[in-house]
């Protein structure tokens, strides 16, 4: 187990050091760069010695290598830089806007994962039935539909149609109380819950399946278990997989977030990266990306240790 | 433990995790270190209001170049000497009363009598102050230019001087600003430009060299301001929020002032909802706010236009008649009945100031045949591609790009759009790697003078404001005749002279004066004007009266 972590710490770095390399050289790839949004472009001509001292606060006026060992250098060190649009420090920033997203991502995992678990019991307890195919078409639906589109159906539905919870950010201005950040998590969190959750019932309701027609169960249900024991035992054993379809999905999440971030202008990392890469704020730019390729490797990681725990026929090596 | 008793427990963990994590999550920390960008309290009361907050704000400095964001973020705080209403009228603020002499060389302001939101006079020391920093050269301020015709401005930006001999305090409430040469316009400049008086007591402290981009301007508490609030809250790109001053010279009816950063049609729709007091609303949205319950809305001109820069770097768009040509084949009275919803007002010319008389210029009114015709003249090569750039922000913008591309390819000009990064754009406008580039606002409508930087061949692009890179000497020549003509019919006949120029050159492909619709809930009962954006309809809001 130990040469294996190991074996896996020492993988893990190499590959972010290949997507650090690569981050850096597409972001500063694209056309254009931030000091097009310093002013406006009828002020550029006057603009002259701004331009010239932002280009080297900024260290743009360095060659790309050195830019990038200088950014290397720093963010071994936790120092993530200063955003060029904001003037504050990339860490400062994103620890202000990474627990919303966390919370909306969280609960959205959460909330998902457990009605997931619940309607794939019903599904496979009930195959073949209206039930099953009923769950089943809806999820198929759901599955299909764009979150953005669900978001902007919801707040139609439920915010300018019938006035029953606010549509975007937070809070309300001059509010901020537990009641008024509930109501302002719900359509969010239960957009991207439905979301995560039409996916995730089909992968339990065929796991489900499978464990059900195995052999074991059938042997536990002839010495007398009850259909809900044999579910039950079946239901732990299709945990595993499950745990490492949820942990891979936690990036897409991600992705997922940021999309409804714009939608319900969430406060969180999605809203502030989108406005960076509009601006070509390459601190925050690296900084996420390198965030999103962290989490991705340590999801992977966690999740084959998650396996070998809740299935003991699996060893690592 | 039983499996019941594990399975209620492990359901109990997960309630418990999710709460101390709903508790631990709150809005963004407001800028001033509290835990909350919200004030404590009950929800908004008819005591303050929410508007919405047009463009994410960066640094909120009054000393770079103005954005939209940054310029709601300041306007609440800070104030300018004069107003330049939408209407062109002139609206007295920190400068109470102002005269310009009869040789033309002499600006004399008398300042209002109030005092700073940390209840420190304000005196002329202060505009001393904010003129002679904003010209720093260690400050950069790239709207330094707009004070060029002040006497001393080059020995200050040289460093052989530190402040402005031009500048001069009279007495405690009197500033008398010398030119270097008569200039009649000088002041429509001065007070169109984006220039915030600033405390010299507390910025005068700040280092020259990092004052522009210091985090000071979007801190609660740390920028002292005559406007009519103070900024207690501040959560980066996402909401600002506002508390009445009151010492401000006309102290507003209400506590407090929050804006919200929001998409438009959100805002829009949000005011059906209550979560938003005003808006500007899009023009395909007027009827749709005009039937919510309870929301009225104010309209008015805006001081500026929407036009196309046409680069005439490119020798194939230099000759006049090619330029007449391409106006010609747009449909401009359609753009306006459909995408302006009919909320616009078609121009010919860049001077929109009433001093400008614009009888018997050219209407270029739309008609293919001739606009074939003209191009022919004027040497078009049919094969030959016409690049509309679109920047991909601004739905109205792409809108009318789509029409006018029909209309070139109509009349078989292989016009092709290609969209631009927000970030792309100074790159591409430097490199004149475009052909026809649709953008708007400014502040025109007070005087010709304020159109010298879009015109006149010395401003040509990248050196200046002069985005198509126009030239007419005759043009330059009038303009500058005007500035020294103290006779104000006779400024004016040579005025409508360069105008007369100026249309028939075709500068621009001008497009359309807009009209802005701003929508406003209940708690508003009036009082509201408005201009071209959040932060001019914010300059009437000491007379915004609510319930």
């Amino acid at each position: 187990m130990l040469r294996y972590v190991v074996t896996r710490f020492i993988t893990m770095l190499l590959v972010l050091f290949v997507v650090s390399a690569a981050l850096f050289s597409l972001s500063h790839a694209a056309p254009g760069g931030p000091l097009a949004s310093l002013v406006p472009p009828d002020m550029v001509g006057d603009s002259g010695p701004l331009i010239e001292a932002k280009t080297k606060e900024f260290g743009l006026d360095q060659p790309l290598p050195v830019q990038y060992l200088r950014w290397v250098s720093h963010i071994a060190v936790g120092d993530l830089g200063t955003s060029f649009q904001f003037n504050r420090s990339v860490a400062s920033l994103m620890l202000e806007r990474i627990a919303p997203t966390l919370e909306l991502m969280g609960l959205g995992l959460v909330i998902g994962t457990l009605l997931a678990l619940f309607l794939g019991v019903v599904q496979a307890s009930r195959k073949g039935s209206v039930v099953d195919y009923g769950i089943g078409t809806v999820s198929l639906v759901l599955m299909s539909t764009p979150a953005f589109f669900l978001g902007m159906v919801a707040i139609y539905i439920l915010s300018a149609r019938f006035g029953l919870l606010p549509s975007s950010q937070m809070s309300s201005p001059g509010d901020g109380s537990t009641t008024d950040l509930l109501r302002h998590l719900v359509l969010p969190v239960s957009v991207l819950a439905i979301v995560h959750c039409a996916v995730m019932t089909r992968y339990v309701r065929v796991g489900l399946l499978e464990e059900l027609s195995s052999d074991y169960v059938r042997t536990a249900l002839a010495q007398g278990a009850t259909r809900r024991q044999a579910r039950r035992k079946g239901l732990r054993n299709t945990l595993g997989p499950l745990v490492t379809v949820v942990m891979i999905s936690v990036p897409a999440l991600l992705g997922g977030a940021v999309v409804l971030e714009a939608v319900f202008s969430w406060p969180g990392m999605g809203s502030l990266v989108l406005a960076a890469i509009e601006f070509r704020d390459y601190p925050i730019i690296l900084a996420f990306g390198m965030i999103v390729a962290l989490l991705v490797v340590l999801s992977n990681f966690a999740a084959d240790i998650l396996v070998s725990v809740l299935d003991p026929r699996v060893r690592l090596q | 433990m039983t499996r019941g008793t594990r399975t209620v427990t492990g359901a109990l963990s997960v309630a418990v995790a999710g709460v101390l994590a709903l508790a631990a999550c709150s809005p963004p920390p407001a800028a001033d270190g509290s835990g909350s960008a919200t004030a404590t309290g009950g929800g908004s009361t008819t005591n303050a209001l929410t508007i919405w907050l047009q463009q994410k704000p960066d640094t909120g400095s009054p000393l770079l170049g103005g954005t939209a964001g940054n310029g709601q973020i300041i306007t609440p705080v800070l104030d300018q000497l004069v107003n330049i209403a939408a209407d062109g009228t002139l609206e007295p603020r920190t400068a109470a009363k102002w005269e310009l002499s009869s040789d033309a060389k002499t600006l004399t302001l008398t300042l209002a009598d109030q005092k700073w939101s940390d209840g420190k006079p304000f005196t002329a020391d202060d505009v001393l102050f904010t003129l002679n920093l904003y010209v720093n050269p260690a400050v950069k301020s790239p709207i330094a230019t707009v004070l060029k015709p002040i006497a001393g401005y080059e020995e200050v930006q040289s460093g052989a001087a530190k402040e402005m001999s031009g500048v001069k305090k009279v007495d405690d409430k009197t500033v008398q600003i010398s030119l270097k040469t008569p200039d009649v316009g000088f002041m429509y400049t001065l007070f169109g430009a984006t220039i915030y008086i600033l405390q010299k007591d507390t910025i005068g402290k700040e280092d020259p060299a990092t004052v522009a981009s210091s985090p000071i301007w979007v801190t609660p508490g740390k920028v002292p301001g005559l406007g009519p609030f103070t900024l207690t809250a501040y959560s980066a790109g996402q909401r600002a929020e506002f508390t009445r001053n009151p010492n401000f010279r006309k102290p507003v009816k209400f506590e407090k002032l929050n804006e919200v950063l929001v998409t438009q049609d959100v805002a829009t729709q949000q005011m059906s909802s209550g979560e938003m007091d005003l808006t500007l609303v899009a023009a395909t949205d007027v009827k749709t706010v005009e039937g919510m319950q309870g929301v009225k809305t104010v309209s008015n001109e805006v001081p500026g236009f929407d036009r196309y820069t046409i680069n005439q770097r490119k020798a194939y768009l230099k000759n006049p008649k090619v330029r007449q040509g391409i106006l010609t084949a747009i449909d401009r009275a359609g753009i306006i009945s459909s995408i302006y919803a009919g909320a616009a007002k078609p121009i010919n010319t860049s001077f929109t100031s009433p001093k400008v008389t614009r009888d018997g210029f050219n209407a270029y009114a739309y008609d293919p045949t001739k606009a074939k015709q003209l191009l022919t003249e004027g040497g078009w090569d049919f094969n030959q591609e016409f690049v509309i750039r679109e920047v991909n922000n601004n739905a109205q913008r792409a809108a009318v790009d789509q029409v006018v591309l029909k209309n070139l390819q109509d009349i078989g000009v292989k016009a092709t759009i290609k969209p631009v990064d927000q970030a792309q754009l100074t790159d591409m406008l430097t490199k004149g790697d475009y052909d026809a580039l649709l953008y708007g606002g400014g502040i025109y409508v007070a005087d010709p003078e304020t159109n010298i930087p879009m015109i006149t061949c010395a401003n040509a692009y990248p050196k200046g404001a002069n985005l198509p890179n126009y030239c007419n000497p005759q043009v330059d020549s009038l303009l500058a005749q005007a500035s020294t003509t103290i006779d104000e019919a006779k400024r004016n006949q040579i005025l409508t002279e360069a105008g007369k120029l100026e249309n028939a050159d075709v500068s621009h492909l001008w497009i359309a004066q807009p009209t802005r619709v701003y929508a406003y809930s209940p708690k508003i009962t009036g009082g509201i004007r408005g201009g071209d954006g959040m932060a001019a309809a914010l300059m009437s809001v000491q007379d915004w009266t609510v319930k």
